[in-house]
């Protein structure tokens, strides 16, 4: 496998980024607050995606930008789940899971890994994410279905699909990602291709989920206000 | 296969890798299944409260149809009666001013009784049917000269049940019952229109309309008593409720009842 294959798909899931961010953003009146949050992330994932295109254009590495996105990820899908869930024993955790892992995210990338990829931070914060993700099926399953609140309960389920499918997909990958670099001394391109191509499907699921959740004109939004 | 550790490792992380996804779509695929199931089981109980509700109204209407019937038969055959009497006797009286003052003051009192013995319960309806009653309706409230209220029908008439006709009378004489109360109507027109599987009764006034009930008003239980009442019994019929305002003034109501079932819901 070439490097032209990595850079085709990194391509790939560049634009498939910026397809859900814009369909986000055309939607964003008709999408619940937690719906609005994954927008912003998503906003963020293809700008530090394409930050990261300009810094290689640049000759720096763009292993800054995809740090930042990462500190910045966290700290968003935390807070759409907050949102989701609306329970204020759950702020508290949330509040302190996200702090400790956005000062360890900062210092791993100011301190630790700097300019190298951030994989402690990208493991560790996906790890809590996956957890995040599938306690909200957890939660899902235990919740008694809502007529008025159907539209968005299905979205953020088709969301949270593609986090949870992606998510697993890529924990082991980003684990044993500096073992595969520094011990195997593999170039990557395989895993990489493969990390993107997960990414690829999640962004079809993430897609889906803001299709649905902001086909209706007129929705019960049963969150807070953004 | 070769000993090297790194294919070891390779292995153990495709494997693992493959696990973790394959578990991932198992979960997304039973969260899905289970929704669906939750969502049944859900909707079936919503039918059944609905039914519980539909049967609960039922027997409400059904009683106050009855207490209706005795009260209109009590007014009608004791009370009436006794005017009767009264009147009667006081025929045989010598005639002179005040004994012709009394003679009108009965005849009135009886009329209103026999009014309202017929408003609570039309006899015509159990003797000849909704259309005949309905019709009945309209000559009478024409014939004080002040409102006109005129009866059509069209399409071939197909039998109804007697619950029906006695909702769909309800039905008609609320509407019309609003339109000279509040709207206040000086030609009304009530038609049934059978089309197809289907009766449709509307009530067309030149009143000076009124706002339509809007979903909020239903939820915060703003609707009058009249309207209430009129929703329930289309309920029960399994009808449909619409209205639109009339040219050049005034509102159609519309009531759209299926004949696929004769049992009302």
């Amino acid at each position: 496998m070439s490097l032209e294959i990595v850079l085709l798909s990194l391509d790939v899931l560049l634009w498939s980024s910026f397809a859900v961010a814009i369909l986000g953003a055309f939607r964003w009146r008709n999408l619940v607050s937690s719906l609005r949050i994954f927008v912003l992330v998503k906003i963020t994932s293809f700008s530090c995606d394409l930050g990261s295109k300009i810094l290689v254009a640049y000759k720096i590495t763009p292993n800054h930008a995809s740090a930042l996105y990462q500190i910045i990820e966290l700290v968003l899908l935390l807070w759409m789940y907050y949102v989701v869930f609306n329970d204020k024993k759950i702020k508290l955790s949330f509040t302190i899971v996200g702090s400790v892992l956005t000062a360890f995210g900062i210092v791993n990338w100011l301190f630790i890994q700097k300019s190298e990829g951030n994989t402690y931070t990208f493991a560790i914060d996906s790890f809590v994410i996956l957890i995040t993700s599938l306690y909200y099926f957890y939660w899902l399953g235990f919740r008694k279905p809502k007529q008025d609140s159907q539209n968005s309960n299905a979205s953020l389920f088709w969301i949270n699909s593609g986090l949870v499918i992606y998510l697993s997909a890529t924990l082991l990958l980003l684990i044993a990602a500096e073992y595969i670099i520094n011990v195997l001394k593999d170039d990557f391109i395989i895993f990489w291709t493969y990390h993107n191509i997960m990414g690829i499907i999640a962004n079809l699921f993430f897609f889906y989920g803001l299709w649905i959740g902001g086909r209706r004109e007129t929705i019960v939004n049963p969150d807070r206000k953004l | 296969m070769t000993d090297n550790p790194d294919t070891y490792f390779v292995l153990l992380f495709v494997a693992g890798t493959a696990v973790m996804l394959l578990m991932a779509v198992a979960i997304v695929l039973f969260v899905i299944f289970h929704q669906k199931k939750m969502m049944k089981e859900e909707v079936k109980q919503q039918r059944m409260e609905l039914d519980y509700q539909k049967k609960m109204l039922k027997a409400a209407l059904e009683s106050q149809e009855s207490e209706r019937k005795r009260v209109a038969k009590d007014l009608h055959d004791d009370v009436g009666m006794m005017l009767m009497t009264l009147r009667v006797n006081l025929n045989d009286q010598t005639n002179n001013g005040v004994l012709e003052e009394l003679r009108q003051l009965v005849d009135e009192t009886h009329e209103s009784v026999r009014r309202i013995s017929w408003d609570l319960m039309p006899t015509t309806i159990d003797n000849f049917g909704l259309f005949q009653s309905v019709q009945e309706m309209c000559d009478r409230l024409s014939r004080n000269g002040k409102v006109q209220v005129t009866y059509s029908e069209t399409g071939q008439r197909q039998t109804l049940d007697k619950d029906q006709e006695l909702l769909l009378y309800r039905i008609a004489q609320e509407s019309v019952s609003n339109a000279l109360k509040h709207a206040h109507a000086l030609k009304i027109e009530v038609r049934f229109e059978w089309i197809d599987d289907s009766l449709k009764l509307s009530i067309l006034d030149d009143g000076v309309g009124f706002d339509f009930p809007t979903p909020h008003a239903k939820i915060d239980g703003r609707h009058g008593l009249g309207l209430y009442n009129l929703e329930n019994r289309v309920a029960l019929l399994g009808a449909s409720l619409a209205f639109e305002k009339n040219d050049p003034t005034g509102t159609i109501v519309s009531i759209t009842t299926p004949l696929s079932t004769h049992e009302p819901h």
